[in-house]
């Protein structure tokens, strides 16, 4: 009786160690999935602000959705292209700004352009260091988003970039 | 640079996107998009957005590169110059070793 008892305890806990390796799987799944749009989201925070508009959401954001998105995206090549990409932009986001600073029409070199916007104030060590917890706090809620699944074609998909196209679709779909 | 030009003038009027010269050239994002900013920068190309219908591909535009006209003779010279310089001499300027010509 006891030997039917252990083994029934035996599958029962086979049967929750394989629900909570597949949960971790899909956790693990998910977090990786939005781990190239937190690296572009952070190489975004290197830019002027105006840049980030044409640069971040018109150029990058797009294309990065579309390697995650594509029909080559597998999910291993999805992730290694996605973060390739993303890491790529991240190293070289100083060099794309200044490449288009210097093709301003106003034909100023970067310590002029420095000059005339004036030189930002000194912050104390006290505010950069509350400023870097903001931004590790907003990278933080980027790559672990509280509510990461959208409805799409009837279907809960992890939100990847393209937000406004899932909700204008829902809303024209009511 | 080149690998990016060749790429343009392979077909001029088509336009490319960043993956997609990521791809073609080999180049890695890194190396690739400061180059499109220069040659962007230096008017060679344009960008634009691609025109697609958001919500029946279910992503945003991407945007795409093309070449300026200016630029494509402009690099096509540039293409043609080292071709020039590396050319063999013709053939009957050569004079044999021994001979009387």
């Amino acid at each position: 009786m006891t030997g039917y008892l252990w083994a029934f305890v035996g599958f029962l806990g086979g049967l929750a160690l394989t629900a909570f390796a597949d949960m971790v799987s899909e956790e693990v799944r998910d977090r990786l999935n939005h781990l190239p749009d937190a690296i572009l989201w952070l190489a975004a925070l290197r830019l002027d602000p105006a840049q980030r508009e044409t640069l971040y959401k018109d150029d990058w954001l797009p294309e990065l959705t579309y390697i995650l998105k594509g029909d080559e995206a597998r999910p291993v090549t999805r992730l290694v292209h996605g973060v390739g990409y993303a890491l790529g932009i991240l190293a070289s986001t100083r060099r794309i700004a200044r490449s288009l600073n210097r093709a301003q029409p106003s034909g100023a070199t970067h310590k002029q352009q420095v000059e005339q916007r004036g030189r930002p104030p000194a912050l104390s060590w006290r505010d950069k260091w509350v400023a870097w917890q903001a931004q590790g706090r907003q990278l933080f809620e980027k790559a672990f988003p509280q509510a990461d699944l959208v409805d799409y074609d009837g279907r809960r998909v992890p939100r990847i970039g393209a937000t406004h196209v899932t909700e204008r679709r829902t809303g024209s779909a009511e | 640079m080149a690998k990016v030009l060749k790429i343009f003038l392979e077909d001029p009027g088509q336009p490319r996107y960043g993956f997609e010269l990521m791809k073609l050239t080999g180049m890695t994002s890194g190396s690739l998009y400061p180059m499109l900013a220069k040659l962007e920068g230096a008017g060679w190309l344009t960008r634009g957005k691609e025109d697609i219908d958001p919500c029946a591909v279910g992503r945003p535009p991407r945007m795409q590169y093309s070449i300026t006209s200016a630029a494509e003779s402009a690099a096509r010279l540039e293409f043609a110059a080292p071709s020039g310089y590396y050319r063999p001499p013709v053939l009957g300027r050569l004079r044999l070793q021994g001979g009387t010509a």
